[in-house]
């Protein structure tokens, strides 16, 4: 999808709080690197969320989301308005979380750490407990976490963040058709998961 | 109805959850769903499970993430863009000429890391900053009264009127804090002149250009203290709540023991809030004492305040580039400054909800207060003088006085927190009263040597002894006794050790009414 960026003149005498992605964008690229700060308060706090949703650990939000910024900063003079900058950013924000989670993956490898297990440890025994709220709200979040990655960031992007399925599949670089079967294929494998708890 | 596929099924029940099945579409799989109750119920469960994690708990806000990113982009830019313009031969030339060029104004480029973390900004529009001279001293027109107020008082008057000032308060109770304070109607603090002060510790010509360089030294570090720029931005150097306290001590060093007694009660009788403590120790030499005399180090740490941030961050100092700033700009910054922090600080407030927030490490915390006129910043101070001080400490908080003694400071007189003192007549009596008490809880000191009017000096050394003896003096006024009966308890306890046998009846009684 080609998107054209406008600029509207009048946006010059809007403060750059209240300025369009896009306008903000444009400066930058004309050289005033400063917009970017707003750009960076804009969506901070989603970047950072969106990195928590998918590794669920507090710790490591605030380094991959830094990260995440750096890159865009960098990417920013080359942005060419082809999609939104919103999901231009997820969609770095996705990549990277991609590369930590196989760097884990390879660590573990080699640590023989077995995470599989300790999780389908707890989720039995919570089968044998009554749930509150909160206990359900963990045992989903640990039963997302357990999905192969193809199918636990679409559901991320679809059920936590809000997103459509043009912007899902903008962010994951795949097809619309894709991203809808992903996601009815992880979802189901998100009931069979909790079918014995929750049925 | 016939049953689905269950691969078909799957996707429709993922488009129905998500809404987008078309409304004719949806109500036929809602009949379906009624003749299918087991699907019904696979149905509910994703509902639950999308409802829960659309619910599902943020994060707390990073409110420093701008501040830690900025540098970084910043570290990382620069380096990047110097490999970049390196690795293409063609510009190397251009670069070299252009850095022959660049020497001659190498002073603007010392300043540049500064402004890089200051305004965490891009290079460019930094550079441009400092050679506009945005970035400027608070205090760029300090005289030495205005230098030896703030080691007094900690107060830096912020107009010609006195009416609105800056004042670092740094106690063990309320820790340290930097505040603007306004009064209506007369000055906000007492104002001394360096020739008062001069006259009356009994400064000599000699020692008088002494306190003059140190002034001069300390004007310097206030300098480079408070800097604010035209774009809202300020920093304070995290050290100026503990530097009136090091002048204080630089100053009572650079004096002869008998001065340093009059300096004392030059403290005293302004309310300074600093105590001398160390006041017979030997008179420090010029030169130990103005090289002992803190620097601006090339890396130094602010509490940095913009429109959206308060933070701790390390900045590069350059005094010559600060004051080359304050050559090239005619106006003074003050009202603008002020009028600027204290819009700011209200506006951080609302973001923070006064909430104590941290920069970098644990070891710093600053908490902001404002109200319609005024600020205040809590600083969680790492240490209880500027670092690079190299001096005894001669000074310690003054204590404040109790409540009940208040009215009668005539003869009793509070210091710093280890020098709880009571001051006393130095007739013979008390002196042998006292030359009697038991060493290592109490010291006392014949403060004016004068022989029209000696009087003497008792000092509690601890923060316990200044308790407990505060509690006594509590009890006895509720007892209504306001006695204290110190000789008779002496030479009881003195006859008890030496004839080993039980105390005589009291005969003679010194009283002191304290």
């Amino acid at each position: 999808m080609r998107k054209t960026a406008v600029i509207n003149l009048r946006d010059a005498h809007i403060p750059h709080e209240q300025k369009s992605d896009d306008s903000l964008i444009m400066l930058f690229q004309s050289g005033e690197k400063s917009v970017f700060r707003y750009l960076v308060h804009r969506y901070q706090e989603k970047v950072r969320n969106l990195i928590f949703s998918i590794f669920n650990e507090a710790d490591v939000v605030d380094d991959l989301a830094q990260e995440v910024f750096i890159k865009a900063y960098e990417g920013l003079q080359n942005f060419r308005f082809q999609s939104s900058f919103y999901t231009w950013l997820y969609r770095i924000a996705v990549n990277r979380s991609r590369d930590e989670m196989r760097r884990r993956k390879v660590k573990k490898f080699f640590t023989f750490q077995s995470v599989e297990s300790t999780t389908n440890l707890k989720i039995e025994n919570l089968m044998t407990t009554t749930f509150d709220d909160e206990q359900l709200r963990e045992t989903i979040e640990q039963s997302l976490n357990r999905l192969p990655e193809k199918y636990r960031l679409p559901i991320i992007l679809k059920d936590i963040d809000g997103m459509s399925y043009d912007e899902i599949a903008e962010v994951l670089g795949c097809e619309v058709g894709t991203v809808k079967s992903r996601l009815s294929r992880g979802r189901t494998m998100l009931k069979e998961m909790l079918k014995p708890i929750l049925a | 109805m016939e049953r689905l596929d269950t691969k078909e099924l799957e996707q429709i029940i993922s488009l129905y959850l998500d809404g987008e099945l078309e409304p004719d579409e949806a109500k036929k799989f809602e009949e379906y769903l009624t003749a299918y109750p087991s699907v019904a119920r696979d149905v509910e469960i994703l509902r639950a499970v999308k409802k829960t994690l659309r619910a599902k708990e943020k994060l707390p806000a990073n409110n420093w993430f701008w501040l830690r990113l900025s540098n970084s982009v910043e570290s990382k830019t620069s380096h990047t863009s110097l490999r970049q313009l390196l690795s293409r031969p063609a510009l190397t030339l251009t670069i070299a000429g252009v850095f022959i060029v660049l020497v001659s104004s190498v002073i603007y480029l010392k300043d540049a890391p500064l402004f890089h973390q200051f305004f965490l900004e891009k290079k460019t529009q930094v550079q441009s900053s400092l050679m506009s001279g945005n970035i400027l001293p608070l205090f760029s027109n300090l005289n030495n009264d205005d230098v030896l107020n703030f080691a007094l008082f900690g107060t830096i008057p912020l107009d010609s009127a006195h009416h609105t000032a800056l004042q670092v308060k740094n106690s063990e109770k309320n820790g340290s804090q930097i505040e603007i304070v306004r009064k209506e109607s007369g000055s906000v603090k007492p104002t001394v002149r360096v020739s008062d002060f001069c006259t009356e510790v009994g400064i000599l010509k000699p020692q008088q250009e002494i306190i003059d360089s140190i002034l001069g030294s300390y004007k310097e570090r206030l300098l480079a203290s408070v800097l604010v720029s035209e774009n809202k931005e300020i920093a304070i150097h995290e050290q100026l709540v503990n530097l009136n306290r090091a002048m204080v001590s630089t100053i009572a060093a650079s004096l002869e023991p008998l001065q340093r007694t009059k300096f004392q009660r030059f403290l005293e009788k302004r309310e300074a809030p600093y105590a001398l403590v160390a006041v017979n120790a030997p008179k420090m030499k010029p030169e130990i004492l103005l090289s002992a005399i803190p620097k601006i180090t090339r890396s130094n740490k602010y509490v940095v305040i913009s429109k959206d941030t308060i933070g701790i961050a390390e900045m590069r100092m350059n005094i010559d580039s600060l004051r080359q700033n304050v050559l090239r700009r005619a106006s003074h910054p003050h009202p603008v400054a002020t009028k600027h922090m204290i819009q700011e600080l209200a506006e951080l407030e609302r973001q923070f909800s006064n909430t104590v927030v941290v920069a970098g490490s644990n070891s710093h915390r600053v908490r902001v207060f404002t109200d319609n006129n005024a600020f205040k910043i809590d600083l969680e101070a790492p240490s209880p003088i500027v670092d690079g001080f190299e001096l005894v400490d001669m000074v310690k908080p003054r204590m404040n006085t109790p409540t009940f003694l208040r009215g009668r400071q005539q003869s009793v007189t509070v210091m710093g927190d280890s020098g709880f003192a009571f001051e006393f007549p130095a007739d013979d009596e008390a002196l042998r009263i006292f030359r009697r008490l038991p060493q290592g809880e109490f010291r006392f000191e014949i403060i004016d040597s004068s022989e029209r009017s000696p009087k003497m000096k008792i000092l509690l050394k601890s923060a316990q002894n200044k308790k407990a003896f505060e509690e006594k003096l509590l009890e006895m006024k509720k007892r209504e006794q306001q006695l204290i009966d110190l000789d008779s308890l002496l030479r009881e306890s003195e006859q008890s050790l030496n004839s080993g046998k039980p105390l005589p009846k009291k005969e003679e009684r010194k009283v002191l009414d304290l």
